[in-house]
């Protein structure tokens, strides 16, 4: 029997961080009324002069940089013709050769092996309308341009990817870049990350491409994994079964689990681009990508690196860790704040994971944290002091997060901290032991377990206020001494 | 002077890209018109080119861009007036089957 290799391309449709359209000034704000945000321009009303955006450009040029990808320096809008009716012009400003964005690849890790997926191109393009199908009644489909005219990066990688893993690994990966160098916020659902792909499959070792299918409107990670294995399971079959597979274009139905049909490609489809009379071309100089280099914030991967080098996370903390940009940030914010090592950095890592996180609240670009990262270095402060303990300082920390309160304020108010010093604690130590001579003795004779016990008193004589680890060392030094 | 005529083949070609459905006269028409525009246009091929790049934009003016400055849109209800038919705050179109082009 045949083995056969899937090959997967990846299109991904990226809304640029813009507040207004690509070619005129209305908004792109998410969840308008319908048709509110619109004029003459994005209506394709005659007459009417589309202004590039000069910031979608800048972003275009930021995001060639986060990709290593070639910029290139002269360029220009295409328009791109079909007939459609999410389309007011029946043409999309769009890019033609060379798109703005050049060659370059993005590194994902399958099972602990880096594989090096190549980008081919992206390019600037307006988004199209939103068709609302079901609407008017179910008797027409009611258009909204709000989206119509928005500013779109796609960015269209080579057809290197094997697997339905890999394939979500690389949307993962560079939804994560686009995120974090500010151009994008990521949102598959309302979809400013979008994504379509190209699947075919070949008999292993053959090097020409089999039949291509295209998967149009994957709207979840989940969605393009399960939507990509039914497509290779489906092509295999089809091939087995000793039938040809037609080059067309597919959408994933959830509700059925499975590719189905929209229409065969129109094997004469011809968008007959020409450059757009009407638009400059787009010239990009050495300062304008100066400019870009320099507004690009630290990647994912470099945030990484760092905290694991320099802050003592382990691989997976600094993951947790740069799960959203708010995070990286807020943690960096700290852990500068107190001018953490190595150790230091770990223990802050492990206080906002197990404490801060529980409360933090993500939605889309922004984090909200529950107390800030200047209220944070306060409190842990106050334990690396030894003013107070860890255990102590979550209890704070939730009663900081129920009031308001600072943390000096509050242990000040419930008389925590400063009370235990090395020789009270030391006394205290002594009189335990004193008071507990039967178990001086079974501890003594060989009974370790007792220690938990001296180690519970000293504690709970100290009101939970003495730092635990030095209660441990005072205890061994009059126990075993 | 006269160019290669527009065929019949080619205006059916580009109704069909276009959406759009002609009648017999309408394809002879459109022929007999379109052959006359290229006829018009053949007057560059008598002209030395050699050396000149394409002139495809006289937008030089850097006025062409602009600032990310929101500016005010439309009322919807004057945007909807142009639409020959409006439903649910929209523009409404024959039903579309299928997806998004």
């Amino acid at each position: 029997m045949t083995r056969y290799e899937p090959v997967i391309g990846l299109e991904v449709h990226a809304q640029l961080l813009t507040e207004t359209k690509l070619f005129c000034g209305c908004s792109v704000a998410y969840g308008a009324e319908p048709n509110t945000q619109l004029c003459p321009t994005c209506l394709g009303l005659p007459g009417s002069v589309p202004r590039l955006n000069r910031r979608a450009v800048e972003l275009a040029i930021r995001v060639g940089l986060a990709l290593g990808c070639e910029i290139h320096r002269d360029t220009a809008f295409s328009r791109k013709h079909y007939f459609y009716p999410d389309l007011a012009s029946n043409y999309q400003n769009s890019q033609f050769e060379p798109p703005v964005i050049g060659r370059g690849e993005l590194c994902i890790e399958v099972d602990g092996v880096e594989r090096r997926i190549g980008i081919t191109r992206a390019h600037l393009e307006e988004d199209a309308a939103k068709n609302i199908h079901g609407a008017g009644g179910g008797l027409y489909t009611v258009v909204d341009y709000n989206r119509g005219g928005q500013p779109l990066l796609e960015i269209v990688s080579e057809p290197d990817l094997r697997s339905a893993e890999e394939a979500e690994l690389y949307l993962r990966k560079l939804r994560e870049i686009l995120i974090f160098a500010g151009v994008n916020d990521g949102n598959l659902e309302e979809g400013s990350f979008r994504c379509d792909a190209n699947v075919s499959i070949r008999p292993v070792g053959q090097e020409k491409f089999g039949t291509r299918v295209e998967l149009k409107n994957i709207n979840s990670f989940r969605f393009v994994r399960r939507a990509i294995e039914f497509e290779i399971a489906r092509q295999e079959a089809v091939l087995a079964s000793g039938g040809a597979l037609v080059q067309e274009t597919r959408t994933w139905n959830e509700n059925v689990g499975q590719t189905i049909s929209m229409r065969e490609k129109e094997s004469a489809q011809d968008y007959r681009y020409f450059e757009s009379p009407e638009l400059p071309r787009i010239e990009i100089d050495d300062e304008m990508i100066e400019r870009a280099r320099a507004q690009l914030p630290e990647l994912p991967d470099a945030i990484r690196a760092r905290f694991i080098e320099e802050l003592g996370l382990t691989p997976y903390d600094a993951g947790v860790l740069t799960s959203h940009p708010g995070i990286a940030r807020y943690f960096d914010a700290v852990a500068s704040g107190m001018k953490a090592d190595a150790k230091l950095g770990k223990r802050i890592a492990n206080f906002i994971q197990s404490e801060v996180l529980r409360d933090t609240q993500i939605a889309g670009l922004d984090a909200k944290f529950p107390v800030t990262p200047e209220a944070l270095i306060e409190l842990l402060s106050m334990v690396e002091a030894r003013t107070i303990n860890l255990n102590l300082a979550k209890q704070v920390f939730h009663e900081m997060v129920a009031s308001g309160k600072s943390a000096a304020a509050i242990v000040e108010e419930k008389g925590l901290g400063g009370g235990v010093d090395e020789a009270a604690l030391e006394a205290e130590v002594l009189k335990v032991i004193e008071k507990n001579p039967s178990q001086v003795e079974q501890y003594r004779g060989g009974k370790a377990a007792v220690f938990g016990f001296f180690v519970g008193q000293v504690m709970r004589a100290t009101r939970g206020q003495a730092d635990p680890q030095l209660v441990q060392a005072l205890l061994r030094k009059h126990l075993d001494g | 002077m006269s160019s290669l005529p527009i065929t019949r083949e080619q205006i059916l070609r580009v109704a069909e890209l276009s959406r759009i459905a002609l009648t017999e006269e309408e394809i002879e028409q459109y022929a007999r018109e379109l052959t006359h525009f290229v006829d018009m246009l053949s007057v560059l091929d008598t002209i030395d080119k050699d050396g000149v790049p394409p002139t495809v934009t006289l937008t030089f003016d850097p006025i062409a861009q602009r600032d990310d400055k929101l500016e005010p849109s439309l009322p919807r209800d004057e945007a909807l007036a142009m639409g020959p038919v409006t439903s649910d705050g929209g523009f409404a179109v024959p039903k579309i089957l299928g997806g998004e082009g």
